[in-house]
């Protein structure tokens, strides 16, 4: 079943194309509060799955279940992520 | 601590004695509630609805320059994210991979799967994260031609080290901008929104440590390399 993920990537790369989409322009372009399409893009895409995905939930068709929450492991690995994001330039 | 001092047994009796005073007057620590809902103490529904409406009150305000030729605008990418995201949960379901998109888990595994040859390696998210770069050579073939860029070499040496930087961070923080930003935060994730703040912050950071002047404007010259 595990081969169930590759046309999931075939379509996320295709509408990452379509869309010209980038997470880490999305989060310069809340940086910089000045508007810009990955961020409206991201902030739809979030709010779409969001509801979609918590009706399944509630409808008893999906178990999802929030991992246990880590402040430490999620400040430092965050704060790592983001510098190395700008440094990729990716 | 030492061999045989009195020093050592003076700071053991010491060690012993501030844990026990400490743990009388420190309050007990609970767990944190690993949902948003939870953490509020409101019911899932409300706190959806009210999360869903203001995201897309605040994504309806945010302007934009129209897209270029061949490509979709932000409401039209958007919608499209959310539904591969939701196919992303429903066969991840199904292949026991219990999560959505996610980047730095399946990059790691794929390392892995090359490495050792570990067939543990071979999951749903390994298989997905192969997709990618198939599918968006395909859409843009589709576009037009298409050409192969490479900047020089401190430049490659940056993009390295910048990519390291977020597979260690991605990895203790258990995820990036996509298995946190877009994925746990669909389902409320308390862990994800820490992580969240935490990549911006990060980000925000390393553009004013980076020697950028003027931020608003800095922030605002958009790269897209992902």
């Amino acid at each position: 079943m595990w081969l169930l993920g590759l046309p999931i990537g075939v379509l996320l790369g295709a509408v990452i194309d379509r869309g010209d989409f980038c997470m880490h322009s999305a989060v310069r372009e809340g940086l910089a509060r000045n508007g810009g399409s990955n961020l409206r893009a991201y902030l739809i895409a979030l709010a779409g799955q969001l509801v979609v995905v918590n009706l399944l939930a509630l409808a008893g068709w999906l178990a999802v279940s929030p991992p246990a929450v880590g402040v430490l492991p999620g400040v430092v690995g965050g704060l790592t992520f983001g510098a190395g994001m700008i440094m990729a330039r990716g | 601590m030492g061999t045989g001092s009195a020093g050592a047994a003076v700071a053991a009796a010491g060690f012993a004695v501030g844990g026990f005073v400490t743990v009388q007057v420190w309050p007990a620590t609970t767990p944190v509630p690993a949902s948003i809902p939870a953490l509020l103490g409101l019911p899932v529904p409300v706190v959806v609805a009210l999360a869903g409406t203001g995201l897309v009150v605040a994504a309806r305000r945010i302007r934009y320059r129209p897209p270029a030729p061949g490509r979709w605008g932000p409401d039209r990418t958007g919608l499209a994210l959310a539904a591969v995201g939701v196919l992303a949960w429903l066969t991840g379901a199904a292949a026991d991979w219990n999560w959505g998109l996610s980047m730095t888990g399946p990059s790691r595994s794929l390392v892995e799967l090359i490495v050792s040859g570990s067939s543990s390696a071979l999951t749903w998210g390994t298989a997905m994260l192969v997709g990618v770069p198939l599918g968006a050579l395909a859409s843009a073939r589709a576009r037009g031609p298409i050409a192969w860029r490479a900047p020089g070499g401190a430049e490659l040496a940056r993009r390295l080290g910048g990519g390291l930087l977020m597979g260690a961070g991605g990895t203790i923080a258990a995820g990036c901008n996509v298995g946190n930003a877009l994925t746990g935060l669909s389902i409320l994730s308390v862990h994800s929104l820490v992580a969240t703040l935490a990549i911006v912050a990060g980000a925000g950071l390393a553009l004013v440590g980076g020697g950028m002047t003027g931020i608003r404007r800095r922030f605002s010259v958009v790269r897209k390399e992902a």
